[in-house]
């Protein structure tokens, strides 16, 4: 009762470096020698000594795998903010107990790790670089959704990060594009639940074109307008303004036309494209089109 | 385990719906994992964990990996084989996947849902051919055996056996005559490259007629060409032609093309054409369709 309590604690404080133990108790088929790392392990844990505790936990559990021990791990992961690895370690825990009486609370709690948001720094090169982009007159899109707007200000960066611009986000994989006025740049960048990650955009200088397309899949492309036939994906084109039609196509399959309405002026018709279906599908995945129309100031 | 049990039950339950004609593929169903043990190695439960969590993060090919990495260590043989053919299922890679369900059932004779994987492996030998249809000819539309399945392109599931494949294009034509069964994975793609079609009659042959070509009817000269399979310029009127031979065939084939823009696609099958060898004329069914392409 007193470790369901515990662990209710710990479900609601997870976000964050939560210092609450929720330790289970000795196992008792360790080897000797494991038994000795595990009380150590436990001793050291309680004396606040997280690191210590983690590396006697592992000592421990590679001498001798315990649903036990590698829960510990798990917990003492959280507390010192190694979600990640947290993570995996419930995972291992949950796939060696798979009846575990606390699966339902370890699960919830897994998920809450999961969706511990992180940080992504957004920014670009010195002035130095010719392909520096000018982040404040620039929308800033993650994943197909504006996250910036031009005009608001960035900052100077946190830790050793340049002069950029934060977004909190669940980790993942994701797809960063800046988009000025003249110019078009993209970078895929990756981080974990709780870490924090600087991302680098750079463009060239200028890039025409009143369409931006891009996908979170590389297999996912559009035909260039135009004779002679190209796919693209993390770019910026021309089309006559009004309706058009985009030819989708993913890795060999072709999709369904995307119907568009290109804006006159000096705005942009920012499209982008998702799936989360694997890549071994022999034909056009299920996808997300997402379309905004970015406004720039004459 | 009775969960797991309960999913599988479920999986094959599925499995009783006969899909209709020229349905899209079914998903492939949940996932039904087996856990590790805790007499496996600390190095071999980290490699399940990771596989476990690549799957859970929709990374099947990740997982894959993950457990192909421990499948040649004996102790751990049952558990990974059968999460690994429960990862190929979902990808719908299903001869892999019964491939490895196989292995599972050698690897573990006792196991106890035993039954439930070889009824499980009986259904998905018996999974419906798949067909996707396309081609960067925008705006075509796809029949199957003359019956109209949408605008291209589009994936779908065909009964095992001949079919006739028809893509049409507002400036494109292709025409794939197949052979399929279970588990067949089929991709058929118009292309561009190919030359342009912009007749007003497509001429297509259903999956009994056995042979394709052209031949003109009337004088060398001023005969008119027929093209099986093939898209030709006709004026509106009504047409007449042998397409078996005069003493095979009971009847003509014949049709009206209407006045006014458009494609009239004419499809001609001949169900009963074995009866040949018994004896007797050959019946002609022709199906008459104007085309209509998606704005």
């Amino acid at each position: 009762m007193i470790r369901a309590l515990i662990l209710l604690a710990a479900l609601a404080a997870v976000a964050g470096a939560d210092d609450t133990a929720v330790r289970k108790g000795t196992p008792d088929r360790f080897a000797k020698a494991a038994g000795d790392a595990f009380s150590q392990a436990v001793a050291a844990d309680k004396a606040g000594d997280l690191r210590t505790a983690l590396g006697l936990y592992e000592k421990a559990f590679a001498i001798s795998p315990h649903p036990s021990t590698i829960y510990n791990i798990a917990d003492v992961q959280r507390r010192l903010n190694l979600l990640p690895l947290a993570l995996k370690s419930y995972e291992t825990y949950l796939a060696i107990t798979p009846n575990a009486a606390d699966k339902k609370d370890v699960e919830t709690l897994m998920a809450k790790v999961q969706a511990t948001p992180g940080m992504l720094w957004v920014a670009t090169s010195p002035p130095s670089d010719a392909r520096a982009i000018d982040l404040t007159n620039a929308y800033i899109i993650v994943d197909g959704e504006v996250k910036k707007l031009p005009g608001v200000e960035i900052h100077a960066g946190p830790y050793n990060y340049r002069e950029g611009y934060g977004i909190d986000l669940r980790g993942g994989e994701h797809v960063i594009d800046v988009v000025t006025s003249v110019s078009f740049g993209s970078e895929e960048c990756k981080f974990g639940p709780g870490e924090n990650r600087e991302c680098i955009v750079v463009a060239p200088p200028r890039t025409d074109g009143a369409v931006v397309f891009n996908s979170n899949d590389r297999g996912l492309e559009i035909r260039m307008p135009g004779k002679g036939r190209t796919e693209k994906r993390e770019v910026r084109f021309e089309l006559p303004p009004g309706k058009q039609r985009l030819l989708l196509r993913d890795r060999s399959f072709e999709c369904p036309p995307i119907a568009v309405d290109v804006p006159k002026g000096g705005d942009v018709l920012y499209v982008f494209v998702s799936t989360t279906e694997h890549d071994r599908l022999e034909r056009c995945r299920q996808v997300t089109v997402t379309q905004k129309r970015l406004k720039f100031a004459d | 385990m009775r969960l797991s049990a309960l999913a599988l039950g479920a999986l094959l339950t599925q499995a009783a719906h006969a899909a209709p004609a020229f349905a899209p593929p079914p998903k492939p169903g949940p996932a039904i994992r087996k856990p590790a043990a805790v007499t496996w190695s600390a190095e071999s439960l980290s490699v399940f964990a990771d596989a476990l969590l690549a799957d859970k993060a929709g990374d099947l090919e990740k997982a894959h990996d993950f457990y192909r990495r421990m499948s040649s260590d004996d102790k751990l043989v049952p558990a990974v084989l059968y999460n690994s053919a429960d990862v190929l299922r979902r990808m719908e890679r299903y001869k892999d996947a019964i491939e490895l369900y196989k292995k599972y059932l050698e690897a573990a004779p006792d196991a106890s849902d035993r039954a439930d994987v070889g009824k499980l492996i009986a259904r998905l030998e018996a999974t419906p051919p798949i067909l996707t249809i396309d081609g960067d000819d925008p705006g075509a539309v796809i029949y199957v055996d003359g019956i109209l399945v949408g605008p291209s392109p589009q994936t779908i599931q065909v009964t095992p056996g001949k079919h006739a494949v028809d893509r049409i294009g507002p400036t494109s034509y292709d025409h794939d005559h197949i052979d399929v069964k279970p588990l067949d994975v089929r991709h058929l793609q118009t292309s561009s490259s190919s030359k342009e079609e912009t007749g007003n009659v497509v001429l297509s042959g259903g999956g009994a007629i056995r042979y394709s070509g052209s031949w003109r009817d009337g004088d060398r000269d001023s005969g008119f060409m027929w093209k099986l399979n093939g898209r030709m310029d006709f004026a509106p009127g009504r047409y007449s032609t042998q397409l078996l031979g005069r003493d095979y065939a009971c009847s003509p084939l014949a049709f009206e093309v209407p006045k006014g823009p458009g494609v009239t696609f004419v499809f001609v099958d001949a169900p009963n054409a074995d009866d040949e060898k018994r004896g007797g004329c050959v019946q002609i069914n022709v199906k008459v369709k104007k085309v209509a392409f998606p704005r």
